[in-house]
């Protein structure tokens, strides 16, 4: 069933589309969320559900013939898996911008504040290939760097090379347009 | 914070590209996450079947698929329970429908937001005539729709829009028409306008609307639409409150005037109810050269005017500006607050000469000033629309859908209570019908008398007649439409009547056997 279908059933009849829903993206989120929460599964599952909840709630303000809901089902999995691990409180937050002293193969942990989102968006949206594919991959899906040299057809050191370039690059670049890295 | 308002849609774009599905599929996830997320939202999951699925997969891991079953939302889903087909002589629900008004219609998802009310469409059927729109409101606060006890003494009549009109875009305007106060033509887009509540929880955040148009002398499909709506209204019994004059204020300002027993008055000319009862309406034009406060609060509006008259006080006055009006004669009474009595309100009106603002009002029962003693001028009171929510909404949308209509000529000769007319075209689709009758024009001149400009002539008994039209489709199911709208006129010697109906039921065209107009029953052979 294409997008347009789901969200039109969400807004009109909610089990049928959230049945629809599940059945499209769930593992999809299901691997975002993993991601985050490696070693809890049971959170991962309350995670997963409560990504199809947020949906659900604000589908009256999703025009049925967007392009990118299913970005917006990942998004929302992204950000509702970063708030359940911080309620854990097992670990502690971990910026973008600190992932160097945190060391490579972690994650970026912080629900960014809308400024810096969407200057960070228009950098990452403007970064020539392969950078944006490992960056995205990298920081928005969690992914290894072991996956994403699958993915891109580079080896792990290759990878590891281009982020931490990538990471010095985004903070210059940030700093030129007045964001402070440390807000990240 | 919300996703939608955190990334925009270049970056969503990304997590389509790279977010890529896992290619095992896993039913029992699916089916896990499912009843769980139905836990938390507390709706009810799918229907039986679907239920019954789920379970067996959950407990055995059923080899069906999850989606196997799509449940796609239609045009005869948004629909459903508010068009419906005929019921068979034998009270039967006649064959589905959802086939053609599948045909005649599509989907939409244009949105709109004013004053904390979200107006979406939701789904549009039509024919090549008219055009029927689903339209739902919503309070973005959760706050119910409808006004509540708190708001004075509800009567809890029914909300519907206070104007809704309908522009054609990117079609030569007609000759004719006129412009409504959304600065909307009306040249091409004509004839009735008309709403039904779908759903009216008045504890509910949301309603739902039907609304009908009708289009004249131009096409209906394929073209670019924009809706115009404006302020949520319910029909209402309120309080009131008094707009702050003292108790004796209304048979003082009366007697300052004086009772009138030879006012001069204007014959405003008279309105024609269904029923063809005439009110006849008058304007107080005596000149008093006064001018009395209405009231402290705004001392701008002024009473220069007032005469007691055949028992109903009628009162002309000026005030400063047209929100000082729009106050002032907003649902107004003369109420005793004591007593509880009232004298109702007969007319009002307003007016704007040369940068100052007028206004006429006039309340029944009175025939002295001092049977004015102890009431006080209320707004706010009595039966009337009353805003639920003030606000603009257009909503542009593009009607595409198949045309379903199917056309006879019937040639067929009838006999109208003695007067001859002969039926022509005759076009049927699921939501109405159009039909073309002629006779000679002495026939027309009985049917439909020419009325002298200025003059009132009453209804005739062609005008005050149903002129019923029975569809009769193959399974033997009827359907009755009457009061048609539509023209009539004379050209060379010959009248032409060209009726429209609408139909309470939908039906699918390509099932009629035939019609009856007049007694008179034809074959329906397009």
């Amino acid at each position: 069933m294409d997008d347009k279908q789901i969200i039109l059933l969400l807004k009109n009849r909610p089990s049928d589309g959230l049945h629809e829903a599940i059945g499209k993206y769930r593992a999809a989120v299901q691997a975002v969320v993993s991601r985050v929460l490696p070693y809890h599964p049971q959170d991962v599952e309350e995670c997963v559900a409560d990504t199809f909840v947020s949906i659900w709630r604000i589908i009256d303000r999703i025009d049925a013939d967007t392009k990118t809901f299913r970005g917006l089902i990942l998004s929302t999995a992204r950000n509702t898996a970063i708030n359940r691990y911080n309620q854990l409180g097992r670990r502690p937050v971990v910026s973008l911008e600190t992932l160097e002293l945190a060391g490579e193969d972690d994650i970026a942990l912080t629900v960014l504040s809308a400024e810096t989102t969407k200057e960070l968006q228009d950098l990452i949206v403007g970064m020539g290939q392969p950078d944006q594919e490992i960056f995205f991959r990298k920081y928005f899906l969690f992914e290894s760097v072991q996956d994403i040299a699958a993915h891109v057809g580079l080896g792990e050191g290759g990878v590891r090379n281009r982020l931490y370039r990538g990471r010095q690059k985004l903070r210059r670049q940030l700093e030129e347009r007045g964001v402070s890295y440390e807000a990240i | 914070m919300s996703p939608m308002r955190q990334y925009d849609d270049r970056f969503l774009e990304l997590y389509n590209q790279y977010g890529t599905n896992p290619s095992q599929p896993d039913q029992k996830g699916d089916a896990t996450t499912y009843t769980h997320v139905m836990e938390k939202i507390g709706i009810k999951p799918c229907g039986r079947r679907r239920l019954t699925k789920l379970l067996l997969i959950a407990a055995v891991v059923a080899t069906a698929g999850l989606t196997a079953a799509a449940a796609y939302y239609s045009v005869s889903d948004a629909f459903r329970g508010v068009l419906s087909a005929p019921e068979t002589p034998d009270g039967q629900a006649s064959a589905s429908v959802a086939p053609v008004i599948e045909k005649s219609g599509l989907l939409l998802d244009g949105k709109a937001e004013s004053g904390g009310i979200q107006v979406s469409l939701r789904a549009a059927v039509g024919d090549e005539r008219s055009i029927k729109l689903l339209v739902d409101v919503v309070d973005t606060s959760g706050k119910p729709l409808a006004l509540t006890q708190s708001d004075g003494e509800l009567s809890g009549g029914r909300i519907q829009f206070a104007n809704a009109a309908l522009e054609m875009l990117n079609h030569p305007r007609g000759y004719t028409g006129h412009t409504d106060e959304f600065g909307v033509f009306h040249g091409n887009v004509s004839g009735g306008y008309g709403d039904t509540l779908i759903d009216s929880d008045p504890g509910d955040s949301r309603a739902t609307f039907l609304m009908d148009f009708s289009v004249a002398d131009a096409p209906v499909r394929g073209e670019k639409y924009r809706l115009h709506i404006s302020d949520l209204l319910q029909n209402a019994t309120m309080a009131g409150a008094p707009i702050g004059m003292g108790a004796d204020a209304m048979s003082g300002l009366a007697a300052a005037f004086g009772d009138h027993t030879d006012a001069d008055f204007r014959n405003n000319g008279y309105e024609e109810d269904e029923n063809g009862n005439v009110t006849y309406s008058y304007e107080l034009i005596a000149d008093s050269g006064k001018a009395i406060p209405l009231c402290e609060k705004t001392p701008g509006i002024q009473v220069t005017n007032a005469a007691i008259y055949k028992g109903i006080l009628h009162l002309r006055g000026t005030a400063e500006s047209a929100g000082e009006l729009k106050e002032l004669l907003d649902q107004c009474a003369l109420v005793n607050p004591a007593t509880g009595d009232v004298k109702p309100w007969a007319s009002s009106g307003t007016g704007e000469d040369d940068g100052k603002y007028t206004w006429t009002a006039s309340f029944r029962d009175i025939t002295t000033a001092e049977e004015l003693k102890g009431y006080a001028w209320y707004t706010g009171y009595g039966e009337g629309d009353y805003p639920v929510a003030e606000g603009n909404w257009q909503l542009e949308f593009t009607l595409d859908y198949e045309n379903t209509t199917r056309t006879a000529e019937l040639a067929r000769e009838l006999n109208w209570q003695g007067h001859g007319l002969t039926a022509g075209k005759l076009e049927l689709s699921p939501f109405s019908a159009y039909l073309e009758l002629t006779c000679d024009a002495a026939t027309m001149e009985k049917l439909v008398p020419t009325q002298e400009w200025g003059t009132y002539r009453p209804r005739s008994d062609w005008e005050k007649s149903d002129r019923a039209l029975t569809i009769t489709m193959k399974d033997g199911t009827a359907v009755t439409a009457a009061w048609p709208g539509g023209t009539s006129y004379v050209e060379n010697t010959t009248g032409y009547f060209q009726l429209v109906y609408a139909l309470d039921t939908v039906i699918d065209p390509e099932q009629v056997a035939k019609v009856t107009i007049f007694d008179e029953t034809v074959d329906f052979q397009p």
